[in-house]
């Protein structure tokens, strides 16, 4: 143990903690952000939560580079592998807080979970309506401009999500073998 | 850490995951999964403990090992959460991409009552849900399996994090 706990150990240790700390500080800023605009523009509020998490992490790595006394302007290798480390964390974050925020299952368990001796297809059809769950979207992309009304019909706006979809589309293709899961899918009643 | 010991750790990590990714597909293509997510967990699973018998054979050190397994599990990590975009279709995903069909004209109410009826996203999840047991049928009625999955009361628990804000979908 002794052996383990040498400054360069422990140097290493903080370094490993560096992409955690920075995604704490994500999860953080994110938060304060969702709960100061009570909700609204949930995606800037991701965005301000990802960039606190790099403001962290560039500042933990300075800090490290003092310690370990590198001389300025030589940055330490593992500034690249924690910021990659970070990026895939910080994604994988995004995620998870857009599940709370937007997935259908998530609301359709919570449906059910609420009511007493169990729902039925046409209930929850009713409770979480498909053209409501549209417009909320479509409300989301439009705040985001992503897409962009015109004389009340939705044209697509920025292109980032177009390229995403059709990304998505040549893994769907590439991994399950079919562009859409609804070929065999039951129907509201 | 020099950049041989950098280029060393990012390439076997993106070895691993490529090894996880190439076992996903063949077990994909073999037989399409009843409960995907658990397989990956279990694939993911199975790699990382080869990986790490594999390693105490070698001379990496164990911070090089460590930060090998880090940026794995981050990789697998992120495909985790980009999976279901892949194994089941995100309404605003195919939206986007039927708005991109119809990039001249645009889209009104009707063709979205359409697209609509094209995809029902509601019967999809709710049968991603029967799948995975969290939810049975049982006489119509659709109810809930023992206390729920770990990860929805987390997921629930987080969300309360963020203060009222309005319903998902």
């Amino acid at each position: 143990m002794a052996q383990f706990l040498k400054v360069d150990n422990l140097l290493q240790i903080a370094s490993l903690l560096s992409p955690i700390a920075a995604l704490a500080v994500n999860v953080v800023c994110q938060i304060y952000a969702v709960r100061l605009r009570q909700g609204r523009n949930f995606l800037r509020c991701v965005a301000e939560g990802f960039l606190g998490g790099v403001f962290a992490l560039v500042a933990y790595e300075y800090f490290l580079q003092q310690w370990r006394g590198v001389s300025g302007g030589a940055v330490d290798h593992s500034f690249y592998f924690n910021t990659l480390v970070y990026l895939l964390l910080a994604y994988s974050f995004f995620h998870f807080a857009n599940l709370g925020n937007s997935s259908i299952r998530i609301r359709i368990y919570l449906e059910i979970k609420k009511s007493h001796g169990g729902i039925s297809l046409r209930e929850i059809c009713e409770a979480y309506n498909e053209s409501e769950l549209m417009v909320l979207r479509l409300q989301r992309l439009v705040e985001s401009g992503d897409v962009v009304v015109k004389n009340n019909r939705y044209y697509l706006g920025k292109a980032r999500l177009a390229v995403v979809a059709s990304v998505i589309l040549m893994l769907k293709i590439f991994i399950i073998g079919h562009k859409t899961e609804f070929d065999l899918k039951r129907h509201c009643p | 850490m020099k950049t041989n010991e950098e280029i060393l750790i990012i390439a076997l990590g993106l070895t691993l995951f490529l090894f996880f990714f190439g076992t996903h597909i063949a077990a994909w293509r073999v037989r399409f999964p009843l409960r995907p997510i658990l397989m990956l967990v279990i694939i993911a699973s199975v790699v990382a403990i080869v990986w790490l018998a594999a390693a105490f054979f070698t001379s990496l050190d164990f911070f090089t090992t460590l930060r090998i397994t880090i940026l794995y599990i981050a990789m697998v990590c992120a495909y985790f959460q980009t999976y279901p975009a892949i194994g089941g279709d995100s309404p605003t995903i195919s939206l986007i991409a039927f708005l991109g069909e119809k990039q001249a004209e645009g889209i009104g109410k009707e063709e979205l009552e359409h697209f609509l009826e094209k995809n029902p996203f509601v019967q999809a999840r709710l049968d991603t849900l029967l799948n995975s047991n969290l939810v049975r049928e049982i006489d119509g009625k659709y109810k809930i399996i023992g206390k729920g999955s770990v990860a929805f009361r987390l997921i629930l628990s987080f969300r309360k994090l963020y203060g009222p804000i309005s319903q998902g979908g």
